[in-house]
């Protein structure tokens, strides 16, 4: 993407819409305007120097006619075809896809989801650059598409984007939880992880919650370190104490060990102590 | 098994109130000599703040260990390894067989495994520990049932004639629990400055307080300097007299172990590369106490 000019950052209150030229614009012509923008090759009025040019376009699009507004969809979507159609044919820069991908989140071009997810079913995925599968595959779960789980089952198998395909496995079913051990992540992916985590249980009922905690805590102890910190965290806020501190005791653990003195025919008493020596430091 | 012949498991703690004065040095030592010489042993790292046993060459950070054990079984209750695997099964996945040197071996009969303190390889063994919070579990009640149930598994699975325990320092959780609820006999390595002595003299007052009676006691010295012979007998005469008094029972220091500089050098245990020298024979001191210690000397 090239470098922003500053002086097209927004200063102030403007007399008419920042995008208001647009209106002028034939349809080709807009969408080589949208086409170029995206690129960042078009003078944005910007809110920050590193803002993306589809939120900027978003950002303003309201403020537009509606014939505009229509024909910015359709830009859009032709824009995506031709992302799709050239798809490991042509090599497209990874923010202009990105930015793509945003405009049309943005504007709720709902139809780019079929076509995305034929993109992302089909043999051509493989050919387009690592980043920008995981854009398509982001954006396929952005826009909520109809996927099932054995489309995030081979996306898993494919030892890719195994982030992406838990999320959308989590979607529907405890499956995804499955893929957290494959997932070979630094703290940043822990922490998209603990955010999509965190959403889902909070929409679960609380005997479904009480399975997922159960199905995480089984897969914890194989996950890498980074991914099994933010779970042991996750856990324990899920169990309602502070990271760290120990889980309380449960009754399986109470059960299992009065069944395995009964079956050695010893007593089982369960007697607070301290595991210290010194008399004075037990529990009060 | 040439020497050793007991009805059970027994199992030896070995604790300093001090660290740095050569306990785990001394318990590895000791257990390569006995599996050299034909006893079944299993050597278990509870300094689980500090574990150095776990951390000796040739070991196997991914192995599980004692924290893995019970926090299995505080997390999965009766489904847990303790609970639902044979005593075999589990003493076999917790602990891995420590390969001696063929110098060492007299009798085939022998083995040496270690049990570490925990996985470590994953980077996430502090995690694990603070989970599953020793002291805590005393306290809600299920902590010494559940390390007796680790102990009797230990016994019950009939591989090891013999235990060694490598305990934590001072009066810390773990350490009551090695010297208190898993040792039937008890080791303790101290230096004889002051700090060891009045340290390992308050030990004893609250071993004693605790009602805790090992079968047997036995004090080891180490490191001991050369060229201080007076002021080493000086020293020595004021911790027996320390330690009596603090234990109501006479006690004597039974090994003396010389302060070797390659102790601070290598973790490789002394008895693998040489089988003379003033160490290697107090190390040969060590185990014959350990072995009288068990009424097989």
């Amino acid at each position: 993407m090239t470098d922003v000019d500053p002086s097209t950052l927004a200063s102030g209150p403007a007399s008419g819409p920042a995008l208001g030229h647009l209106e002028a614009l034939t349809k080709d012509d807009l969408r080589r305007w949208l086409g170029r923008a995206l690129r960042g090759q078009e003078p944005l009025p910007r809110l920050t120097i590193d803002e993306a040019p589809d939120i900027t376009v978003a950002r303003h699009e309201s403020d537009l006619g509606s014939l505009v507004r229509k024909d910015l969809r359709t830009a859009s979507m032709e824009l995506m075809i031709r992302f799709i159609d050239e798809a490991g044919r042509a090599t497209e820069d990874d923010d202009y896809v990105r930015a793509l991908l945003g405009v049309v989140q943005r504007l709720g071009v709902d139809d780019a989801v079929v076509s995305l997810g034929m993109l992302a079913q089909g043999e051509r995925f493989d050919a387009i650059r690592v980043e920008q599968q995981a854009a398509v595959l982001g954006a396929l779960l952005d826009l909520r598409a109809p996927l099932d789980r054995s489309f995030w089952h081979r996306v898993a198998g494919r030892g890719r984007h195994l982030a992406l395909a838990f999320t959308g496995l989590l979607r529907l079913g405890m499956d995804g939880v499955d893929v957290l051990p494959q997932i070979s992540g630094d703290e940043i992916v822990a922490d998209s992880l603990y955010v999509v985590l965190s959403q889902h249980a909070r929409h679960l009922r609380p005997e479904d919650r009480n399975r997922l905690v159960g199905r995480v805590r089984e897969v914890s102890g194989r996950c890498v370190a980074a991914i099994g910190a933010m779970l042991d965290e996750w856990l324990a806020e899920q169990e309602g104490r502070a990271p760290g501190v120990s889980a309380p005791t449960n009754e399986g653990l109470d059960e299992a060990l009065e069944a395995f003195f009964a079956e050695r025919h010893q007593p089982y008493e369960r007697k607070p102590e301290s595991a210290k020596l010194l008399p004075d430091v037990v529990a009060a | 098994m040439s020497e050793l012949s007991l009805r059970s498991t027994a199992f030896v703690t070995f604790y300093s109130f001090k660290g740095g004065v050569g306990r785990s040095m001394a318990l590895i030592n000791v257990a390569g000599i006995l599996a050299g010489r034909g006893v079944r042993v299993l050597v278990m790292d509870m300094d689980l703040e500090a574990p150095g046993i776990s951390f000796l060459e040739g070991v196997q950070p991914e192995h599980p260990g004692f924290v893995d054990i019970v926090l299995d079984a505080v997390e999965r209750g009766g489904q847990a390894d303790l609970f639902s695997r044979s005593p075999g099964e589990l003493v076999e996945l917790y602990s891995y067989r420590y390969e001696l040197p063929e110098s060492i071996v007299e009798d085939e009969g022998g083995l040496l495994r270690i049990m570490p303190a925990g996985r470590f390889g994953d980077g996430r063994y502090q995690s694990r520990l603070d989970r599953l919070g020793l002291g805590r579990r005393y306290r809600e009640g299920s902590g010494k049932p559940l390390v007796t149930a680790i102990k009797t598994v230990i016994r019950e699975a009939r591989s090891f004639d013999l235990v060694l325990i490598d305990s934590r320092t001072g009066f810390s959780d773990e350490s009551g629990v090695c010297t208190r609820d898993l040792g039937d006999h008890l080791v303790v390595v101290m230096g004889l400055n002051r700090q060891n002595v009045e340290g390992t003299a308050n030990f004893f007052r609250a071993l004693r307080a605790s009602g805790t009676c090992p079968h047997d006691v036995r004090v080891v010295v180490s490191p001991v300097p050369q060229g201080e012979d007076d002021l080493v007998d000086e020293r020595e005469a004021v911790a027996s007299r320390r330690l009596s008094e603090a234990w109501g029972e006479p006690i004597e220091p039974s090994v003396r172990v010389p302060y070797h500089p390659r102790l601070a050098l290598t973790d490789e245990p002394h008895i693998f590369r040489s089988d003379r020298g003033g160490l290697y024979d107090a190390y040969r001191r060590c185990e014959r106490m350990v072995l009288e210690m068990l009424g097989s000397g």
